[in-house]
């Protein structure tokens, strides 16, 4: 872990305009929203934002599960929010969407 | 003598109570707002984000809102982060809490020795003595339509009190 920094979550929006990054946990540690990301309205912002904090967040967790699971029992890293992300669902960083990898 | 019966029994309530501590600190939230009001972020004590609010105008910082929303989010977590300690003192007690602050390196942010400690007397009066100004300096009304418009902002914090 020395080795590769700090574990963190990203998660971008389709258009990268919006990026996220966030510490194991959840906490935002990185948001960068381009100029065109702001044209449609605060409200559609928060949103968008408060979705991609959440897959960060998971991705996150998917890392730091996978990065002590070796040497912590489950159950604890379940308490302290560290779970793994099924290759298929939508929040995994492996899922491609519409066929072609991202 | 303290009988090994004794010893199991406060281990027990030990382990009891730090399996509410667990408990507690998820239930913990802080929430932060910019000083202008334009961002507000919910955060839980781990930091995940539960709540983000943007102003209207929030869109017109450009790119410094995402560094703006990270950093409110920072001062939300420490929030949380006093939020569970408050509720965790609350439990075992402001000793016990300090020793749990020592164990976690990450000490109540009310201890810190820039925390704000709040308005002075002085200042309190002197803002009120600013809003009186400001009260008073208004032109009053002038006709009997306007009237209805004054006494439906009319303020009687507003009133002198000190007669």
């Amino acid at each position: 872990m020395a080795r590769s920094g700090p574990v963190v979550g990203k998660a971008s929006s389709p258009d990268s305009t919006i990026e996220v990054q966030v510490a194991p946990g959840g906490l935002l540690t990185g948001l960068t929203i381009h100029r065109s990301a702001l044209r449609h309205g605060s409200a559609v912002l928060a949103d968008r934002i408060f979705e991609l904090a959440q897959r960060a967040t998971r991705r996150a967790g998917d890392r730091m599960y996978h990065a002590l699971a070796p040497v912590v029992d489950a159950a604890q890293l379940e308490t302290l929010g560290y779970e793994p992300i099924p290759d298929d669902d939508p929040d995994a960083e492996t899922y491609s969407y519409g066929g072609g990898p991202r | 003598m303290i009988t090994t019966r004794q010893l199991i029994a406060q281990a027990r309530a030990r382990e009891e109570a730090m399996a509410r501590v667990e408990e507690l600190l998820a239930s913990a939230s802080g929430t932060a707002h910019d000083i202008d009001g334009q961002v507000e972020v919910t955060v839980d004590a781990r930091g995940k984000l539960l709540r983000l609010w943007l102003a209207p105008s929030a869109v017109n910082l450009g790119e410094r809102l995402g560094p703006l929303v990270v950093e409110i989010a920072q001062a939300a977590m420490r929030e949380a982060t006093q939020d569970g300690y408050n509720k965790v003192a609350l439990l075992l007690g402001e000793d016990m809490t300090a020793m749990i602050e020592q164990m976690t390196g990450i000490p109540a942010p009310a201890r810190a020795e820039d925390d704000d400690p709040g308005m002075t007397v002085e200042e309190f009066q002197r803002q009120r003595a600013e809003r009186l100004g400001a009260a008073s300096a208004e032109p009053a009304p002038s006709s009997a339509g306007d009237e209805d418009a004054y006494w439906e902002s009319f303020d009687p914090a507003s009133l002198r009190s000190d007669r």
